[in-house]
């Protein structure tokens, strides 16, 4: 994951942002309008592509925080911080996307359907998820049993994804994955559809690779601060009183733990 | 710590306890809430005006991802420099006290 630094991720960059423009041409201009449900319908290239990736994060982040159960390995656990955060956001703009199509088609912003009850219980459990590691006290325990969470958590991933064929649903059936049956689609909004879930779990590796970064820099300060204290208050005496000030201001004692 | 940690912890997982299950089995009963999506229907797919709602999805997107990426962005380049600073801090103490620090 740290190999897409630097050159690279400025080509990778370039190149979700000329996926995304593709994509935005083929949903205005290139793609026919849905007989019954009209222009609102092209919402759907974007409301399903963010399902699709808040559903790969959520995927990455139950793997990851396995992985870190077993081998104890920071680096999994900054992968599944990473990926909870990025699934979260696209959680949220899915809800929202779907709250905003749903008024013209439903007449309601939201209804208590099976589909979307469960996707608000998934998003609830890794908002969850951000806060104990946010409210915790910070330590390799917190981070176990917040990764016990996004595992359990998981267990919701099928019941979101089949609850349109378990259940009799206002919400539309499966045009994505394996139990799909996009036969309601034509073959260009099929092609659509395709590209703007490649543009969009492109943007999403490019989310999760920056945050992965921003979480290896977090634990970096934190471990130099820690070797700071280490040094500033063990045998120190008065010898060298401006550094150690300046020092102890930026790495203070902690307060107990 | 133990005690800080525990009682998030087990009032969190009591909520998915509870939460999951009784969504779920709501979800498979049809009870009264379920109901709700059955009366609702296509009541109004004028194009004019779901065009307001088309732009309002495509801007909630990507103002969205947008913002996101330009935080994690801000984040990065802050922390980069709170990096240098501790970094040159070591340098300065390791400098003055010649004792030698393992420095990242």
């Amino acid at each position: 994951m740290v190999e897409l630094i630097g050159p690279k991720r400025t080509v990778w960059l370039f190149a979700t942002a000329v996926l995304v423009l593709v994509t935005l041409w083929m949903i205005f201009e290139w793609v026919p309008t849905e007989r019954n449900l009209g222009v609102v319908q092209r919402a759907l290239y974007v409301h399903v592509p963010l399902a699709w990736i808040s559903m790969v994060a959520v995927g990455v982040v139950a793997a990851a925080s396995l992985m870190y159960l077993i081998t104890g390995k920071r680096r999994w656990d900054s992968i599944a911080l990473a990926s909870a955060e990025t699934g979260v956001l696209a959680g949220t703009l899915m809800l929202i996307t779907g709250a905003i199509w749903a008024k013209p088609i439903w007449n309601v912003w939201w209804t208590w359907d099976a589909k979307l009850t469960t996707t608000a219980i998934l998003w609830f459990l890794y908002v969850a998820y951000l806060m104990l590691r946010a409210f915790a006290p910070p330590g390799n325990q917190a981070y176990r049993m917040a990764a016990v969470v996004a595992v359990l958590g998981a267990v919701d991933v099928p019941i979101v994804y089949y609850a349109a064929n378990l259940w009799r649903t206002a919400h539309p059936e499966l045009i994505i994955g394996p139990a799909a049956d996009s036969s309601g689609l034509t073959s260009e909004m099929g092609i659509t559809l395709l590209v703007s879930v490649v543009a969009f779990t492109s943007l999403y590796i490019y989310m999760l690779v920056d945050r992965f970064r921003v979480r290896q820099s977090e634990l970096e300060i934190s471990d130099l601060k820690r070797e700071m204290r280490n040094h500033l208050y063990a045998p120190m005496t008065s010898d060298t009183p401006a550094t150690a000030q300046s020092l102890r201001e930026v790495a203070p004692e902690p307060a107990g733990d | 710590m133990r005690t800080v940690l525990t009682r998030p912890l087990t009032i969190l997982l009591a909520i998915i306890a509870t939460i999951v299950p009784t969504g779920v089995v709501l979800a498979a009963s049809e009870g009264p809430i379920f109901r709700a999506a059955k009366v609702v229907g296509q009541e109004n797919t004028n194009t004019e005006t779901n065009l307001d709602y088309l732009f309002a999805i495509y801007l909630v997107t990507w103002v969205g991802f947008f913002a996101y990426i330009f935080i994690v962005s801000r984040r990065q380049r802050t922390m980069e420099r709170e990096i240098e600073g501790l970094k040159q801090l070591l340098s300065q103490q390791q400098e003055r006290t010649g004792k030698g620090l393992p420095v990242k």
